[in-house]
């Protein structure tokens, strides 16, 4: 186990010593310590307690320090010793050093015992182990020499290796020296060199000679400096050297010799130059790119963009270092997680999705990304981005464009089969390429028997020379449109046919139409067609359609939805009056007779109706869009009269009632007094009320519009914080906030703002931000904290008062009770009586003149309410002056008066004339004798109040310590002047009975200014 | 024997220190007493009394006063001597009733107690019986 250390502590004041001893614990320090202060206990403790180390107080009663040393020394111990020290005194620490202490250490400074303790123990230690070495230290150093002559040879060796040539040039005599390593770097041998420091020059490369001698000129002033430069060796192969020169002067400052180190950098220059060149290459490629080119880091700020990517974004290089890729993407695209996901893992990825201009629209890009380190290890990102919104765009087009192509194709197609003329197309040798399927019914052969079929086998023999002539001149550009021939049927019959043909010189056909001239079947089919249309349309339509007949209008014809409309069966040949007795009283009877009796169509939207539909006698409202269409027989007169109705009741009910709620809202909203602004998910305004335009005109001067990009809206700095509370609540928050506005319509306002998200289906899709005036809140919430504020300060001030007079009241009370207790004594001789009867009759009047004060005092806050007068400055500073003037004259004090800017007010007289009257005395009382006192007094108007301005050049006070207790009772700050301290608090008292309030600034030896604002 | 040679007050009332001066030098005749009205006169005896450390000293600090308070007048001492502590033991001396003088002075480790206006017999016993009970004798620790 290791020995504790014996520390002998010389110490007499008791804390002390448990206090060193605590300090050696708390380090772990593992001791035995004996406390002892007399220089017995200390010569005995040397002989038999043998300490490692003596710690000794500088002082004690019985001891000190330079007597234990003394001690020490006469017992030729050699034990360390520390001096502990209550007060650092230099003198003292010095003395005692010399006399043989090892360290010192002040007592408020113990932390530092425990290292001082262990560190002399341990030196003493070593200072026996080194009485030892000597002898050993004579061989040793042999042995460095030896081993220092072994090192020069192989940092000579190790230079070589390097490549460090080594040269010097004397001079004095002018020769130039150069190691084997500087001939082989120069490419030269011994036997060439001729020994000048020329000979080295001249091969410096003449690009770099001037830069070169440049250099060395300026280097000469130097102590060492360092040059690198090319060479041309005598191969005519081109080299960097790099120079380390070094001057030796001498006593003069003159240089003596210069040496010099040379070494090969050539790979390292050019590495150097590559590197250069590839950054150049880079640079020219991030700024000429086509693609635009961002460069973040880890955190997302932007700290490049190349050109391309500042027109993709349309945003100018400043705005991007200003943004953050999270301002780039947009979060709502499904695409972009992935995407990010992939580059984390893979440090790479590429993309489409939706990115984010300034301006807040969007465009679809292609983005590639990577993470790489630069050359300085830093992290970065890289996002290539190409705008991609034009080649989607193509991309749709051309598949609408097929589509529609598809669609027309299937007409054709349709056209094709359905049509009652024969299409066809026919080659250049006049066979049928193509036909369509109304050959069978015109020429009963089927296009399958047709097809590469000559088309002038089936023209009719008398027919085909003029055929023949017609086909050439189309074939030559004429298209034809009315042909006619006549074509032989497969019963043998023949069918007049007219064509109309066109040549296509690209496709080398000839597009024919052949219609049948008999028309007879195309009326035929023409009529069926035109019947079933009707049918299906008078049935199928949507409208409700009834035929009147007839001056009484009996029913003709009725869909069903005129049935359902009406709400009755069987109608057909009863009378209108008859099946819908409830119109006539609405006025429809008329309306009909009009249209029957002018043959004028009748046409009414919306119109109002009243029909008993339900099954019984009930009328229900409905709206419908009529029209009444008359109809005519042969001979041009009105025979009846269609009816054609639609149902729009539910249409216009809706549009009623929706009308109704957005009216209730719109009024809500606009006749509130909370503004609102509705946002869609680009931050553009959708909707406001009247009040947020009205708050938009007062704060900014411009109105509000629909469309608007609302942080536009805003000046720059409220801008940003928008703009990053509105991102907040499209990630879901409610933001709240309280805004002052210093000036709206020239009133200071206060504005609680709201942004809360407008969500569809958990989607955030927009922000709805209102704004409350909270103004009056707000003041009666300031003006609670004022009066609270006021409450508390009055609270320390009567607590300061009450103190004051306690105190003021009792000193004079304690002396007269000391003084009378010692009257009390018999045996006092009648000069000690009179001491004593005296000190009672000075303290008696101290406390009259106390409650004289105190009267006063309460006089003034009891008295609130006085009479007041219009007091003119002048002549009441005249009045005091007057009643003291003769101490003025004593002092050869001036008054300065200014009160041009207002002469006088309306004031309590009194109070005012104490006010002047105490700071005036205050001004004399404080004056300086060195100097001609001076007080000036200047009255100035400051909006509604008054300020009256007391300006001395007299004795002043540290105004930063004393200005709270200026104006308190019974302070003073000069022992020298008479002064009971209760002018000041008067003066305060009584400008804050007037409503006013009082401020002081001064400075020591300068002066005084008391300023007094009612 | 008294653990005391020296007795100093401090206070801008003239009246109170003509008491004390009395009760002092007919109870303590053996004491040294020095009255200050002036606490700027004060510190500046204090400091070139430094030399003589051996003795030790009570002073009786009036708190208000006009130029600086007790308080003040304690700290300037703190700052001046570090370790007066080791000479001087001070007493806070008011005719103040205000309870927070006397909480101030029991929170000062610098403050060994707060006496009331007038000092009396009793009052300087209580002084003695302090100052005794803070000296102790020197120990072995290990």
């Amino acid at each position: 186990m290791k020995k504790p250390y014996k520390i002998l502590h010389l110490e007499d004041v008791q804390t002390d010593s448990e206090q060193v001893a605590f300090e050696l614990k708390k380090n772990n320090i593992y001791f035995e310590i004996l406390v002892i202060d007399s220089l017995v206990a200390y010569e005995d403790a040397l002989d038999n307690f043998k300490p490692a180390i003596i710690l000794c107080s500088h002082s004690m009663p019985a001891l000190n320090s330079i007597k234990a040393l003394e001690v020490l020394k006469e017992k030729k111990l050699e034990i360390p010793f520390i001096l502990i020290t209550s007060i650092l005194n230099e003198e003292i620490v010095m003395s005692v050093i010399k006399k043989g202490a090892d360290d010192y250490i002040i007592k408020d400074r113990l932390m530092r015992l425990p290292f001082a303790l262990v560190n002399s123990i341990e030196k003493a230690t070593h200072k026996k182990d080194r009485k030892k070495m000597d002898v050993a230290a004579f061989e040793k150093e042999v042995s460095i020499k030896k081993d220092l002559k072994m090192l020069s040879e192989k940092l000579k060796l190790a230079s070589k290796i390097v490549g460090l040539g080594v040269w010097e040039y004397n001079v004095a005599d002018g020769i130039f020296t150069a190691d084997d390593t500087i001939l082989q770097l120069n490419g030269v041998t011994r036997n060439a060199f001729n020994g000048s420091q020329l000979f080295f020059i001249k091969m410096v490369h003449p690009d770099d000679l001037e830069t070169f001698k440049k250099e060395v000129a300026e280097g000469a002033a130097k102590e060492i400096y360092i040059i690198t430069f090319r060479i041309i060796l005598p191969d005519k192969s081109i080299r960097w050297l790099k120079s380390v020169i070094k001057h030796q002067r001498n006593k003069g400052g003159q240089i003596d010799r210069i040496i010099g180190t040379s070494q090969d950098v050539t790979e390292h220059k050019l590495r150097e130059l590559a590197i250069k060149e590839s950054d150049e290459k880079y640079r020219s490629f991030f700024e000429n790119s086509m693609d635009g080119i961002v460069l973040t880091i880890p955190n997302g700020t932007v700290v490049a963009a190349n050109p391309a990517a500042q027109v993709i974004f349309k945003m100018s290089e400043k705005e991007f270092c200003n943004c953050t890729r999270y301002d780039l993407f947009d979060y709502h695209d499904q695409r972009l997680q992935p995407f990010l996901d992939e580059r984390n893992k893979n440090g790479r990825a590429t993309g489409e999705f939706r990115l984010l201009r300034h301006d807040g629209t969007s465009f679809e890009a292609g983005v590639s990304s990577a993470i790489f380190s630069d050359a300085n290890d830093y992290q970065q990102s890289s996002l290539i981005i190409r705008d991609i919104s034009t080649r989607i765009q193509a991309q749709q087009l051309i598949l609408q464009t097929s589509t529609a192509l598809q669609n027309a194709l299937e007409d054709v197609k349709k056209i094709l089969s359905s049509s009652l003329d024969i299409i066809c197309t026919l080659n250049d040798s006049g066979n049928f390429v193509t036909i369509s399927s109304a050959c069978k019914q015109i020429w009963q052969y089927s296009p399958l028997e047709l097809v590469e079929k000559n088309y002038l086998n089936f023209v009719h023999p008398d027919d085909v020379e003029k055929t023949i002539q017609m086909k050439d001149s189309v074939k030559n550009g004429n298209p034809v449109t009315i042909f006619q021939n006549r074509v032989i049927r497969k019963d043998g019959e023949e069918v007049p046919m007219l064509w109309s043909a066109r040549w296509d010189q690209s496709a080398e056909l000839m597009y024919c139409i052949a219609k049948d001239a008999t028309d007879k079947v195309r009326f035929e089919k023409a009529f069926e067609y035109e019947r079933q249309r009707f049918k299906e349309m008078f049935h199928q339509a949507p409208s409700s359609i009834a035929a009147l007949k007839g001056k009484d209008y009996r029913f003709e014809l009725a869909n069903n939805n005129y049935l359902q409309l009406i709400g009755k069966t069987n109608i057909i040949g009863k009378t209108l009056k008859e099946v819908l007795p409830e119109v006539e009283a609405q006025g429809f009877i008329k309306i009909l007779d009009a249209v029957f009796e002018t043959g004028n169509v009748y046409q009414a939207n919306e119109m109002h109706i009243q029909l008993a539909n339900g099954g019984n006698d009930l009328l229900s409202d409905l709206y419908l869009n009529f029209i009444f269409q008359p109809y005519r027989n042969q001979n041009c007169d009105v025979e009846g009269i269609f009816i054609f109705a639609n149902d729009v009741s539910e249409r216009v009910m809706a549009r009623r009632k929706a009308l109704t709620e957005t009216a209730n809202l719109q009024s809500i909203l606009n006749n509130t007094d909370i503004s609102y602004i509705l946002l869609d998910k680009h931050i553009k305004i959708v909707a406001f009320n009247r009040k947020a335009n009205e708050n938009m005109l007062a704060v900014y001067g411009t109105n509000l519009e629909n469309g608007q990009y609302y942080p536009d809206r805003l000046d720059n700095e409220t801008k940003q914080e928008a703009k990053g509370s509105i991102q907040k609540v499209f990630a879901g928050q409610i933001i709240s906030s309280e805004v002052y506005f210093p000036s709206i319509n020239g009133q200071p306002r206060w504005y609680l703002y709201k942004m809360n998200p407008i969500s569809i289906e958990n989607n955030v899709s927009g922000v709805c931000i209102s704004a409350e005036d909270i103004t009056t809140k707000k003041e009666a919430e300031i003006e609670r904290e004022q009066i609270t504020s006021d409450l508390l300060q009055r609270n320390n001030d009567l607590e300061q008062f009450n103190y004051i007079v306690s105190h003021n009241l009792r000193a004079p009370v304690a002396n007269i009770s000391g003084a009378v207790s010692i009257l009390n004594n018999k045996d006092l001789d009648s000069q000690t009586k009179e001491l004593f009867w005296n000190a009672v009759s000075i303290s008696v009047n101290r406390l009259d003149n106390v409650i004289q004060d105190l009267n006063t005092i309460l006089e003034i806050k009891t008295k609130q309410h006085q009479q007041k007068e219009y007091v003119q400055f002048i002549k009441l500073t005249q009045n005091i002056k007057d009643s003291i003037a003769k101490s003025l004259d004593e002092a050869g004090f001036t008054i300065l008066t200014s009160f041009d800017e207002i002469e006088g007010i309306d004031t309590v007289k009194g109070y005012l004339y104490s006010i002047f009257y105490n700071l005036i005395i205050n001004s004399l009382k404080y004056r300086r004798h060195n100097i001609a006192p001076v007080l000036s007094i200047t009255s100035r108007k400051i909006g509604n109040s008054v300020q009256i301005i007391f300006s001395d050049n007299g004795l002043g006070f540290n105004a930063e310590k004393k200005k709270d207790q200026v104006f308190k009772l019974y302070k003073r700050f000069h022992n020298n002047i008479e002064g009971k301290g209760i002018g000041l608090f008067i003066v305060k008292t009584q400008v804050e009975t007037l409503g006013g309030h009082i401020e002081v600034i001064s400075r020591e030896q300068e002066g005084t200014t008391f300023t007094i604002t009612i | 024997m008294l653990p005391f040679k020296k007795i100093i007050i401090i206070d801008d009332d003239k009246t109170v220190n003509l008491i004390c001066s009395y009760i002092i030098k007919k109870h303590l005749p053996d004491v040294l007493f020095e009255a200050f009205t002036n606490p700027e006169e004060a510190l500046k005896s204090i400091k070139q009394g430094i030399h003589n450390a051996a003795v030790t000293t009570v002073i009786l600090l009036d708190i208000n006063m006009p130029t600086l308070t007790g308080w003040e007048v304690l700290e300037h001492l703190r700052k001046m001597l570090p370790n007066f502590n080791e000479h001087f033991s001070v007493y806070m001396f008011s005719s103040s009733i205000y309870y927070r003088d006397r909480e101030q002075s029991q929170a000062n480790p610098l403050v060994t107690d707060f006496i009331d206006k007038p000092l009396t017999i009793d009052k300087l016993d209580r002084i003695i019986d302090a100052e005794n009970s803070k000296r102790t004798a020197p120990t072995i620790a290990t």
